[in-house]
């Protein structure tokens, strides 16, 4: 129980029920601050419990950015080019080789 | 999910069990944000309404107006010891809707209607019939708890500041900016004052209880 006889002050004239009253403010105020602490424990516990799965999401996004950022990174230009060549020297047929043929059949 | 009973609740709260005390406000607490959204429009102001319901009910048991007889949880009405027909969470959901009804009243001056069955019992009629076994002083102190929780918000922070936590008027001031000047605090802090020792002491006469 929470004894309030020390007056502030500040105040006036206090008669028998103010005691009472006194501590009645007390008693509500230490429950109130318990619920607070209680709050607070629950908030601190939650935090607690969430801080492997932020982490985990963290590093998660962390390789997520670091590939997007190595993909942007590698000669992506050059290497499309060097195919485009490739398939081009393929796909079209010098010249001479049918002109060849042709010979070949006369 | 809740791991108490009611009757656990009650006996863990007249022997200041703390751990058992800190599990049923969590678990009411959730219980209540579950149930929030269709009985308060403010969230801000639901945080405060839930605290207070819960301060009402543990007072209600330190107190002994409720309390467990014969391995049930009854409550003092008129005069007797009555089984409760609810859950203390459904007690507590029906202060807590009360407080909103109360706090609704005051910021829009609405009329409050009471409907509610399970607090037929409170308030005016509680003390007409003293049980036998209550001491004065106990019943003193009720009439204060009561008085102490109908105060306005407003109210019961000044005087707790003040009373209870020893601040000067200037540091009040600065810790609610709502009142603008420190003459206005300290007429605040007197009428609140005034009118729970009005209230306290036209209760005490009704009841016919010495100082």
């Amino acid at each position: 129980m929470t004894d309030n006889r020390n007056l502030n002050p500040d105040e006036e004239r206090i008669d028998a029920v103010d005691h009472i009253i006194f501590k009645e403010l007390g008693e509500q105020a230490r429950l109130k601050q318990k619920m607070q602490e209680w709050e607070e424990r629950k908030r601190k516990q939650l935090r607690l419990r969430l801080l492997p799965v932020v982490s985990n999401i963290a590093s998660v996004a962390a390789l997520f950015v670091m590939g997007v950022f190595l993909q942007a990174m590698l000669p992506k230009t050059n290497l499309s080019t060097d195919i485009s060549q490739t398939a081009d020297s393929t796909l079209v047929a010098p010249p001479s080789v049918e002109t060849d043929s042709l010979n070949i059949a006369e | 999910m809740q791991t108490w009973t009611d009757i656990d609740m009650v006996n863990g709260i007249l022997r200041h069990d703390e751990k058992l005390m800190e599990r049923c406000y969590t678990d009411c607490r959730r219980y209540f944000n579950q149930h929030a959204a269709a009985i308060f429009v403010d969230d801000a102001d639901a945080h405060d309404i839930f605290q207070d319901a819960m301060i009402h009910l543990w007072r209600e048991i330190e107190t002994r107006r409720i309390e467990v007889f014969e391995g049930r949880v009854c409550r003092w009405a008129d005069g007797q010891l009555i089984p409760m027909r609810s859950s203390l969470m459904t007690f507590l959901m029906a202060v807590a809707k009360r407080k909103n009804w109360e706090h609704v009243r005051q910021q829009q001056r609405w009329q409050l209607t009471n409907n509610d069955r399970v607090l037929e019992t409170l308030d005016n009629n509680r003390y007409d019939k003293q049980p036998d076994d209550v001491s004065e002083t106990e019943l003193r102190e009720r009439v204060v708890t009561d008085a102490v929780l109908a105060m306005t918000e407003r109210c019961r922070q000044i005087l707790t500041l003040f009373y209870y936590e020893h601040r000067s008027l200037d540091e009040i001031l600065a810790l609610r900016p709502e009142n603008n000047t420190k003459m206005g605090l300290k007429t605040s802090k007197y009428k609140c004052m005034q009118r729970l020792r009005e209230r306290v002491h036209q209760r005490f006469q009704q009841l016919k209880i010495s100082l």
